[in-house]
């Protein structure tokens, strides 16, 4: 049956609109699909944009909150989270089928600095048994720590949240 | 004794990264002792930079509205309080030493330049060491 | 340069039609080595890790740009507009509950700040200018006529959307040229379907009959 026979014929009103609607918007495709090849951004548009955008982030970085910590020396220091933070993450990263998410960095020790409290939580790949892998994190992070910090990790609390799949 | 580039005058405009403004925070003595400290830990290995110390962000600011030429920032305040001196550090580093390594030379550097004599100090002696970033 | 995986999605629905969004018009971004999950990606960036921010700036930017740029006309405005979107991104990080939900509410951002300039050139009608009016100028009358003939239907559809009000024509934007679904479009605005519909609808009918006879 042909599809005009049903207009004339009162059918739904709900289709005729979807219809003609649809109509409309075949009629409108060839000067939105102009107006929409109009605006391409350039390479050096993003270039430009993704300069500015980091450059503004990384001094609002160095203005972030600092971790207080203290050398085997003795000596007193604050260091911002964010570094502290990295270190962790590089070690966490480096174990095979572990990526790190957040990272939490405490002064600990007596005298309170002069040693870490180390909190984390990491996506795992689907299939990684969590106990070895797990032991692994520690000795990275503990390792990492002392070489790039200078303070050792007291305690390293793992939590996996998540499960990833390559 | 004329030592290279000293002065008694702390007016005047001295060779080298420094820039003395009497009408600025503090006097020209500590802008001075603060260069020299500045020097010293900028040759520590690991010290990739130091950042703008607050006297340098209004020393620049002031040498602006003045119309002065501004220098480069020093990157150390040495401010005198009530009870002693206290040395305020931003310092940026780079990966290839451990950082309480380079923080333990930096204390050993300027306590080293105070026993020279670079910075006088009665009282006590606060360094206030920030580890901007590291990469 | 940090890389990211796909998660495997376990996640209530609602997240996962929110990730569909951004997937939908990955287009031309898609690197094949390994990926890091959008949420782990987040999750480091509002602790600091700018590596992180810098993977969602690759993987947003030049979709919000081409989204600004469509919906203001003007790629300066759109720049502007995508530069302070992300560093607000990044300043206001932790205010994002569900960090799958990152697409969306990056755009949200986009669009409402899209709506607030808009605005503030609607209150300005002077300043609702499109640039490309200079070059209808040319020199050499044969080709002015041509080009003016030829970029009439183009450059008059541009002003029909200027007068669209500033929330229709975001929406319809995001509707007809981003692609996003009625749903979506309110998922991404905070709005309900019905008003999306809504504005959609008016949106339509005035472009219609500003475009009557041109197309």
């Amino acid at each position: 049956m042909d599809v005009n026979e049903h207009v004339g014929s009162g059918a739904e009103p709900d289709q005729t609109s979807a219809d003609s609607q649809r109509e409309s918007d075949a009629q409108l495709r060839g000067v939105i699909d102009e107006y929409m090849s109009t605006f391409q951004p350039e390479p050096e548009d993003t270039a430009g944009v993704r300069e500015r955008i980091l450059q503004l982030v990384r001094d609002d970085l160095y203005r972030g909150p600092s971790t207080n910590l203290q050398t085997e020396q003795g000596h007193p220091f604050s260091i911002s989270t964010a570094s502290v933070r990295s270190i962790v993450r590089n070690a966490v990263d480096s174990v095979d089928g572990i990526r790190a998410r957040s990272v939490d960095v405490e002064p600990a020790g007596d005298p309170e600095g002069s040693a870490a409290t180390v909190s984390l939580t990491v996506a795992m790949r689907a299939g990684i048994s969590f106990a070895p892998t797990a032991e692994a994190i520690r000795r990275s992070v503990s390792a990492e720590v002392l070489a790039e910090l200078g303070i050792p990790a007291a305690r390293i609390d793992i939590n996996a949240e998540d499960v990833y799949v390559d | 004794m004329i030592d290279r580039g000293e002065s008694k005058d702390s007016n005047l405009l001295y060779s080298g990264n420094v820039s003395v403004n009497g009408s600025v925070n503090g006097n020209g003595k500590e802008v001075v002792e603060s260069a020299r400290l500045a020097d010293s830990v900028t040759s520590i290995a690991g010290v990739r930079a130091l950042a703008p110390g607050l006297r340098d962000l209004v020393a620049t600011a002031t040498a602006k509205v003045l119309r002065r030429t501004g220098d480069e920032p020093v990157g150390v305040d040495v401010t005198r309080g009530g009870d002693g001196v206290k040395v305020r550090i931003d310092a940026h580093l780079d990966h290839t030493r451990s950082v309480a390594e380079v923080v333990d030379e930096i204390f050993s550097v300027i306590e080293t330049d105070i026993a020279r004599g670079a910075v006088e100090v009665s009282g006590r002696l606060d360094i206030d060491l920030r580890v901007v970033s590291r990469g | 340069m940090k890389i990211f995986s796909q998660a495997t999605q376990i996640r209530p629905v609602v997240a996962n039609t929110l990730t569909a969004i951004a997937v939908a018009y990955d287009v031309g971004m898609t690197r094949h080595d390994d990926r890091f999950d959008i949420v782990t990606l987040v999750v480091r960036a509002r602790e600091g890790d700018i590596d992180a921010f810098e993977a969602l700036v690759d993987r947003y930017e030049t979709k919000l740009l081409r989204f600004c740029m469509r919906t203001l006309g003007d790629r300066q405005d759109a720049e502007d507009v995508v530069q302070d979107t992300l560093v607000q991104a990044w300043k206001s990080m932790s205010a994002l509950t569900e960090p799958a939900a990152f697409g969306t509410w990056i755009y949200r951002l986009a669009s409402n700040k899209c709506t607030d300039l808009l605005r503030r050139r609607m209150a300005r009608p002077s300043d609702a200018q499109d640039p490309d009016d200079m070059s209808i100028h040319a020199d050499g009358r044969a080709s002015v006529e041509k080009s003016v003939e030829a970029r009439t239907a183009l450059q008059h559809f541009s002003d029909v959307l200027q007068t669209l009000s500033s929330e229709q024509r975001v929406t319809w934007v995001l509707h007809q040229m981003e692609g996003l679904s009625y749903a979506e479009v309110a998922t991404t605005l905070g709005i309900s379907e019905g008003s999306v519909r809504g504005r959609i609808h008016r949106a339509r009918t005035a472009i219609m009959e500003g475009m009557e006879g041109w197309t």
